[in-house]
């Protein structure tokens, strides 16, 4: 599937968005791996809010340090530093993971918020690719405790959008070349509708040699939606960007919500 | 008249007559199952393994080649396959202390099974565990507790933030934490618009903040004990899943190993670890973004489940007996082996190896002695482990406490071994004389003898002892005029005409060789001609030296006169031993007397070249001297004694008789015949005492007269009590019957003397005199003189002073 992939070079960028309540370096990692999949360029991007360099020059305020709760003065000028320091950090790890995997990447440095930056440059790039994002810190227990056996699964959600097919194809790839299962959850209002993307998706499943497992369950609100979803226990979740049934709050609030990865196709 | 001390050709070597030989060949003999001519030894070593009681292990001693350790095969076999084969052990992981693995006894041949058990349940296990934890209800357990868990971290955050909202702050992330920011119409207020609000504005979010930042710290510090909690709730689960899905499993093994209660304990701690370490058993994780290549290995370490199987007696019969090569510490001890994991040296449990003493444990041990105490420690750790009856396997650098690295401390090991040491006979006397513990560890000493009486009985078993290795090694059949020269030379090597040599080894290589000789003349029999070629071969092979020392005699290198007379100058006889080949040779021993106080000299040890044996020797020359001559008044002489053209040490007494003959002569100018030799050791009281190696000297200083042709009148002058031991070579005894060469056996100095000079010695008299011409008369004169120059002198020395 990768190389039918490139072949038609359908994919030929990746953009992957980072702030600071993204996982940023496992983040990117993830992201330089999908671009090798997928042969396509790497476009990384750091945000800066810059509503926190505001906040920094506030005397009062101070930062609690996520995991000690260790109490700490900030200033504008420590806080553009830390950015910077993140921003070179991920630079770093980006150029350094793409020269060893043989792909071409850019790294840019920008202000304002992900969700709203990223879904203005839906337009610029094939693929967005989201991080973990959490504004909690992580409260996943030790990964030794988790049920290891159980393979994370990688789940798409198809609808009548064209970009769907693209998620598709993309899902298809990543799950054959990581031997994983292949969840797809269909999305539409009615049933007819429904059925009719069941039906595709049997068809295309059966052409292939996954593990597919069809969820053709309509969705009624956000929540059911991250609940089913959650539910999977996947590792990798894609969409469409132009799902008619998710416009950009409600993605934003998805890719805010799901513990996975996210790629917007 | 003949002469009284010259010896017949009889007495100059035992010939074994074939007459007595009642075979043809040794075909005709039986196998000889007995060991031979070690009766005493024999019963020692019968003793030493039979008895079971502390301290009784056993020191086999003798020199090399009497077949000690084939005898101690013989027994110990016996003996061993009629006793119980010990039990197995094993070293297990110690579930609560990993560093003190634990050793499980069990009966022969279930320490094998428990270790293929132990496989074959962590093969369940592997199988059995991560079943379980997948199991759908399982995970919806898990997924719940996780759930719950991030409900309440959620909450708590989304509840900070609305209550923070309410009060017109926002809680926002920062690249290293959060922080609490004061908003006006969703933007973050920078200090410009702060400063713009009232004073009381600005009060309010001061608190605010400073109230929310506790709250947000308290918060945060909350979250690693919430995380904690979620984890130990997720891994009860886990064991309780756990422990009701490998109940089964080990209920059976439990079943199989009942009778074994410290198997069943183990079995107790393994239950409790596999449900502790339930997440072990499940396949590899993967890091966080392991579905796009992120894959980091991990894998489960489950070496603390295997059995090393320490001592495994399955195919043992009877008690083990062990002989080991290479007695090194851990040889003997055991060792705990390391291995290499990136970069650092680790060792465990199952890198622990026997030692000897745990393979001959409830058996038998043999070691040889100086090996052992060659070993860096293995005698310290040999004596510690029979002494505290218990074997504790510890590295060197740990017994020594050079090192203090964290290293694995096994259980030690009930020790049941009778140690068995072979050496020398220098060896035990050092031991039981220099280490306090031999004696009380080594009871038992099994000596063996290096010969046995020429009997005719003796005679007979040697023949069937020759029969018995020709059989066992595929040797031609040796004819009786063979086995009768084999038991000539056994009398030669045994030193002694009376005696037969029990060293198997030299008579094994006399056998295999004679039967190559045999071979090589496509003989179908070994005969008296093939072991002569056999001995005269290995003697030819040895004696490069010999030839060379002979060599420099005849071209006059070393001067030795083998005719004519000369004062003060006398032949006497040494040994030089090879090792495997000794050989005579004459030496020249010179005297000068002159005029002093009584002072001997041994020039050997005034330069060190002489030993405390040949020191001995000449202070009784001294001391002869004074007691024969100087009754009434001092010796007046000063004296010389040396070893011509001797450039090594010397040592031993054997040189006195020529070295006292030589000085009389010295002292009474009368020569002595150059063509004869002399060897024995003298007493104060002039009797003539045996040395050793009389046959090699006999032959050393025949074959230099040979060599110059002999004359009918050179001769060897030896001690009479040495007669028995003459074992001469054929052509000597030839010579002797020709009368070319003459043998005389001397019971004193005095008969020693006169055949040397061909002077009587002369008895002292009632009158307390010498006869006139005697040679004792001519010495004591010479020493009467000497004390008359000497009160001369000291007499002019008193008037010079008046």
């Amino acid at each position: 599937m990768t190389s039918q992939l490139s072949k038609r070079r359908t994919i030929r960028s990746v953009l992957v968005a980072i702030d600071d309540a993204s996982a940023g370096p496992e983040t990117m990692e993830a992201a330089v791996n999908l671009a090798v999949d997928l042969e396509a360029e790497l476009q990384g991007l750091y945000l800066e809010d810059v509503s926190l360099l505001r906040m920094a020059e506030l005397p009062f305020v101070n930062e609690i340090a996520t995991g000690s709760g260790a109490v700490r003065q900030i200033d504008a000028e420590s806080m553009r530093k830390a950015m910077q320091q993140k921003a070179d950090q991920l630079r770093q790890a980006m150029f350094h993971r793409a020269e060893s995997a043989q792909i071409h990447c850019t790294f840019t440095v920008a202000s304002g918020r992900v969700l709203q930056r990223v879904l203005l440059a839906t337009s610029e790039t094939d693929v967005v690719f989201f991080g973990c994002r959490s504004h909690a810190p992580s409260v996943r227990p030790p990964t030794s405790l988790r049920p290891r056996g159980a393979i994370r699964p990688v789940l798409v959600m198809i609808d009548t959008s064209p970009h769907s097919r693209r998620a598709w194809e993309i899902a298809e790839a990543v799950a054959q070349k990581h031997l994983r299962p292949l969840v797809i959850l269909l999305l539409a209002f009615d049933r007819v509708t429904l059925r009719q993307l069941t039906r595709d998706a049997m068809e295309r499943s059966q052409a292939t040699r996954l593990q597919v497992t069809l969820l053709p369950q309509p969705i009624t609100n956000l929540p059911s939606l991250i609940q089913t979803v959650r539910k999977q226990r996947p590792e990798l979740v894609l969409l469409s960007r132009e799902c008619p049934l998710l416009d950009d709050e409600a993605i934003e609030s998805l890719v805010d919500q799901l513990d996975c990865f996210t790629v917007l196709a | 008249m003949a002469d009284p001390n010259r010896l017949s050709s009889s007495q100059l070597r035992w010939t074994c007559g074939t007459e007595h030989l009642a075979f043809d060949t040794t075909d005709d003999l039986q196998d000889l199952e007995q060991i031979l001519g070690q009766a005493r030894a024999l019963d020692a070593v019968q003793f030493g393994i039979s008895i079971r009681r502390d301290g009784y292990n056993m020191f086999v001693l003798g020199p090399p080649g009497l077949g000690k350790r084939s005898t101690l095969n013989h027994f110990l076999t016996m003996k061993a396959s009629c006793e119980a084969t010990p039990d197995d052990w094993v070293y297990v992981n110690n579930f609560e202390q990993s560093h003190k693995p634990l050793a499980l006894r069990l009966p022969q041949s279930r320490g094998a099974q428990l270790q293929r058990d132990m496989a074959g349940l962590v093969d369940e296990l592997k199988t059995t565990i991560p079943l379980t934890l997948e199991m759908e209800e399982h995970q919806n357990r898990i997924q719940e507790i996780e759930q719950e868990a991030k409900q309440r971290h959620n909450l708590a955050f989304k509840e900070l933030a609305e209550r923070a909202l309410e009060r017109g702050i926002q809680l926002v992330r920062t690249p290293a934490g959060y922080a609490m920011a004061p908003i006006r119409e969703g933007e973050v207020l920078g200090p410009d618009e702060f400063e713009k609000l009232t004073s009381e504005e600005r009060a309010r979010i001061e608190e605010a903040v400073k109230d929310l930042q506790e709250e947000l710290r308290e918060l945060v510090e909350r979250v690693p004990r919430w995380r904690m909690e979620t984890r130990e709730r997720i891994k009860q689960l886990n064991q309780q899943a756990t422990k009701a899905a490998i109940g089964h499993l080990l209920a059976r093994r439990r079943q199989e190993y009942i009778d074994l209660p410290a198997v069943l304990e183990y079995f107790d701690a393994l239950e409790r670890d596999v449900v502790e370490h339930s997440e072990d058993f499940q396949p590899q994780e993967e890091n966080p973004g392991a579905v796009l290549g992120l894959q980091v290995a991990h894998e489960p370490e489950f070496h603390r489940y295997q059995v090393n199987l320490l001592v495994d007696n399955s195919d043992t019969r009877g008690a083990p007996v062990v002989f080991e090569n290479h007695p090194s510490y851990q040889n003997l001890m055991g060792r705990a082996e390391h291995e290499s994991r990136m970069g650092t040296l680790v060792t465990q449990f199952t890198l622990i190896k026997p030692g000897a003493l745990h393979r001959a444990n409830g058996g038998y041990l043999v070691l040889d002695a100086l090996k052992v105490l060659q070993q860096p420690y293995a005698w310290e750790g040999l004596k510690r482990a029979l002494n505290t009856k218990e074997l504790r396997i510890e590295s060197l650098g740990d017994a020594l406490s050079l090192i203090s690295t964290v290293s694995l401390e096994p259980q030690p090991i009930p020790l049941k071994v009778k140690v068995i040491l072979v050496g020398d006979r220098m060896l035990y006397y050092t031991l039981y004389q220099y280490d306090r513990d031999f004696a009380e560890l080594f009871k038992v000493a099994a000596d063996f003898d290096e010969q046995m009486d020429r009997t005719p009985e003796n005679c007979e078993l040697y023949a069937r002892y020759i029969a018995t290795m020709a059989r066992q090694e595929g040797y031609r059949a040796f004819d009786r005029s063979a086995v009768a020269r084999v038991m000539e030379q056994s009398a030669r090597l045994a030193g002694d005409s009376e005696k037969l040599s029990t060293s198997m080894q030299s008579i094994a290589n006399l056998l295999r060789e004679s039967d190559y000789w045999a071979s090589t003349q496509q003989a179908k029999i070994v005969s008296r001609a093939h072991v002569d070629l056999a001995i005269s071969k290995q003697v030819y092979r040895a004696n490069r030296v010999r030839c060379q020392v002979h060599e420099q005699i005849a071209r006059g290198t070393v001067m030795i006169d083998t005719q004519g007379e000369s004062v003060g100058q006398v032949n006497g006889l040494s040994v030089i031993d090879m090792g495997n080949f000794s050989f005579g040779q004459p030496s020249r021993i010179t005297a000068t007397v002159r005029l002093g106080k009584g002072e001997l000299i041994d020039i050997e040890r005034e330069v060190d070249l002489g030993g405390a044996i040949h020191s001995k020797g000449v202070l009784i020359l001294s001391s002869f001297l004074a007691t024969r001559f100087a009754q009434t008044r001092p010796l007046s002489l000063a004296a010389s004694l040396v070893f011509e053209q001797s450039y090594g040490r010397v040592d031993g007494d054997s040189a006195s008789v020529a070295e006292l003959s030589v000085l009389l002569s010295a002292l009474s100018n009368l020569p002595i015949k150059q063509s004869l030799a002399v060897t024995g050791s003298v007493n104060q009281r002039g009797q003539v005492q045996p040395i050793g190696g009389v046959n090699d000297k006999i032959e050393g200083f025949y074959d230099v007269c040979f060599a110059r042709g002999l004359t009918g009148d050179q001769g060897v002058v030896i001690p009479r009590s040495n007669v028995k031991h003459l074992m001469l070579r054929q052509d000597v005894v030839d010579a002797v019957v020709e009368e070319r060469f003459h043998l005389y056996a001397v019971e004193t100095v005095d008969e020693a003397i006169s055949l040397l000079t061909g002077v009587p010695a002369g008895e002292l008299n009632e009158a307390g005199e010498y006869p006139a011409g005697t040679v004792n008369q001519r010495v004591a004169a010479r020493l009467e003189e000497l004390f008359d120059i000497r009160r001369q002198l000291s007499l002019h020395s008193k008037e010079d002073k008046s």
